[in-house]
């Protein structure tokens, strides 16, 4: 097999492994997984799943395998635009991603199959809504077998749900530290006192991670000790109608309310998208990334043009807003995600590549850099020359708007810091992005001595 | 945390009454406890879904009573 090929998300299945060939991405399915994967197709349970839009779609192909010795067949899934990770997610993506898995498993009961995974990595977003991607995820089941991933939902979606609820909205970054979900005797020493008296959490989290502990290494005998069906669905009875009930609303986050505290006026706020608009229109991307963005109000300048926009914000408040418009508006080229620019997130897993870093996941056609120049730059006390070498490498088109000193934004800012910042000025950036970058067309936004830049990577 | 201790002693005593052997791994605790979660919620659940059917029986009388 040649390993190089093998994208290592996938290599601790022994059922099959994706691969690339020629930029595409295909799925291995070894001989130890044929009886499950003619199952789930013969069975009908394929059709339900990807009828009713949980399962991602596949086609089965007729190319060499990438592993003769071992491999039944091979079949191609429909892309993901763009692969997120739970460290991104905001509490109702992650909410969305637990209810749909547990969908799945319904489902997949009453067709008498079974997940024998739960691992939230299983969750893609397409089309603004959240999808089941490994196919290989299926087994027959056996009467009175309890759910197998069990240990693992709770790891992946309760525990982290809970700990955002009834916490902190910011603890799903320790999925960054903790690759096969928050360890259950954590998260119920996180968990404050009161979650003691909240059944679902008793049982599922503090009692589950006692009987873990307690059981640990202890010889016990399972043989025989089966559940009935209707107690197996009523497990996931529970689990689904406790995290349907799970709401967070705290959106008294820092940058909520940015717009409405917005020095724009609405002159300059409609011909800001209307520049970005024909910036857009000249440069006719395919995906853009909008970086710092908010709730989303530019992202959609683009995605309303039937662009793949990906709306990264660092404030957990914000992408939650952002991800409800999306749901209530039922937009498809969207997909809002967390993500400090200052610190985007890590390689990690296996060998720093099981999950992709926010670098590696590029480069993008365009990515739109709003209103954030100067909290790089005094801030963060970020150099351009820094910034811009950064843009240059996650992107074909920079739009970037530059914020001069004398802005309100930007003296907010120097109140409170000594300005050691000299080099911030108009002449300056252009002359360090001009290194990397070259400047197409520029345009100041009306009411305002804000400017817009339209900008090509030299690189690319 | 001995109320815990005590809840599960006591769950463990009444579903499993033969004697135990046999290694098994540190996800034991995660499997022994489903058991007896889903035991007991097994037990609910039964009765959430003939709660359903008796309203949905009920609602069947009610509304043909309306229609005639």
């Amino acid at each position: 097999m040649n390993i190089s090929n093998q994208i290592l998300s996938s290599f601790r299945d022994p059922s099959g492994f994706l691969f690339l060939r020629d930029g595409k991405i295909y799925r291995q399915i070894n001989n130890s997984y044929q009886k499950e994967y003619d199952y789930l197709i013969n069975s009908g349970l394929y059709n339900s799943l990807v009828n009713a839009e949980l399962l991602i779609p596949h086609k089965e192909v007729d190319i060499p395998p990438e592993d003769h010795e071992i491999a039944y067949k091979i079949i191609k899934p429909e892309v993901i635009p763009f692969i997120s990770y739970p460290y991104e997610f905001c509490f109702r993506q992650l909410k969305d991603a637990a209810l749909i898995t547990l969908k799945v498993q319904k489902m997949s009961l009453q067709y008498g199959m079974t997940l024998k995974d739960a691992s939230v990595y299983n969750i893609q977003f397409r089309n603004g809504k959240p999808i089941f991607i490994d196919t290989l995820s299926f087994e027959k089941y056996e009467e009175g077998r309890p759910w197998v991933a069990y240990r693992q939902f709770c790891q992946h979606f309760l525990a982290p749900l809970t700990l955002m609820r009834y916490k902190d909205v910011r603890l799903n970054q320790l999925f960054k530290i903790h690759l096969d979900g928050i360890p259950l005797n954590l998260a119920s020493s996180l968990l404050p006192f009161f979650t003691k008296f909240i059944p679902s959490i008793l049982i599922h989290i503090h009692i589950h991670a006692y009987s873990q502990r307690y059981f640990a290494n202890k010889n016990v005998n399972i043989r025989g000790k089966n559940i009935r069906f209707i107690s197996h669905l009523g497990l996931i009875d529970n689990l689904e109608s406790f995290i349907k009930k799970l709401t967070w609303r705290s959106f008294r986050t820092e940058w909520i309310n940015y717009y409405k505290n917005q020095i724009y006026s609405v002159d300059a706020f409609q011909h800001k998208k209307q520049i970005i608009s024909d910036y857009l229109d000249r440069i006719k991307p395919k995906q853009v990334w909008d970086l710092g963005a908010n709730t989303g109000v530019f992202s959609r300048v683009a995605s309303e043009k039937g662009i793949e926009t990906i709306s990264f914000d660092i404030d957990p408040g914000a992408v939650e807003k952002n991800y409800i418009e999306c749901i209530n508006r039922n937009e498809k080229k969207i997909l809002p995600l967390i993500i400090d620019i200052t610190n985007p997130s890590p390689a990690i897993g296996w060998e720093n590549r099981e999950r992709l870093s926010f670098i590696e996941r590029g480069p993008t056609d365009a990515v739109l850099a709003l209103a954030i120049i100067h909290h790089l730059a005094i801030s963060n006390n970020l150099p351009f020359e820094n910034i811009s070498n950064f843009f240059s490498k996650l992107c074909k088109y920079l739009i970037i708007e530059y914020i001069p000193k004398n802005d309100i934004q930007v003296k907010g800012l120097l109140k409170t810091r000594k300005d050691i910042f000299h080099n911030y000025d108009q002449e300056n950036f252009e002359q360090k992005f001009g290194r990397d970058f070259k400047i197409q067309i520029s345009e100041r936004i009306c009411n305002s001595d804000r400017i817009l830049y339209l900008m090509k990577a030299k690189n690319m | 945390m001995s109320y815990k201790k005590i809840i599960i002693y006591l769950l463990f005593i009444i579903l499993f009454s033969e004697k135990l052997y046999c290694y098994i791994d540190p996800g034991a605790g995660s499997y022994i406890i489903q058991l007896i979660i889903a035991g007991l919620i097994g037990i609910s659940f039964s009765f959430k879904l003939f709660w359903k059917k008796i309203k949905k029986l009920f609602s069947k009388i009610l509304s043909r009573k309306s229609n005639n």
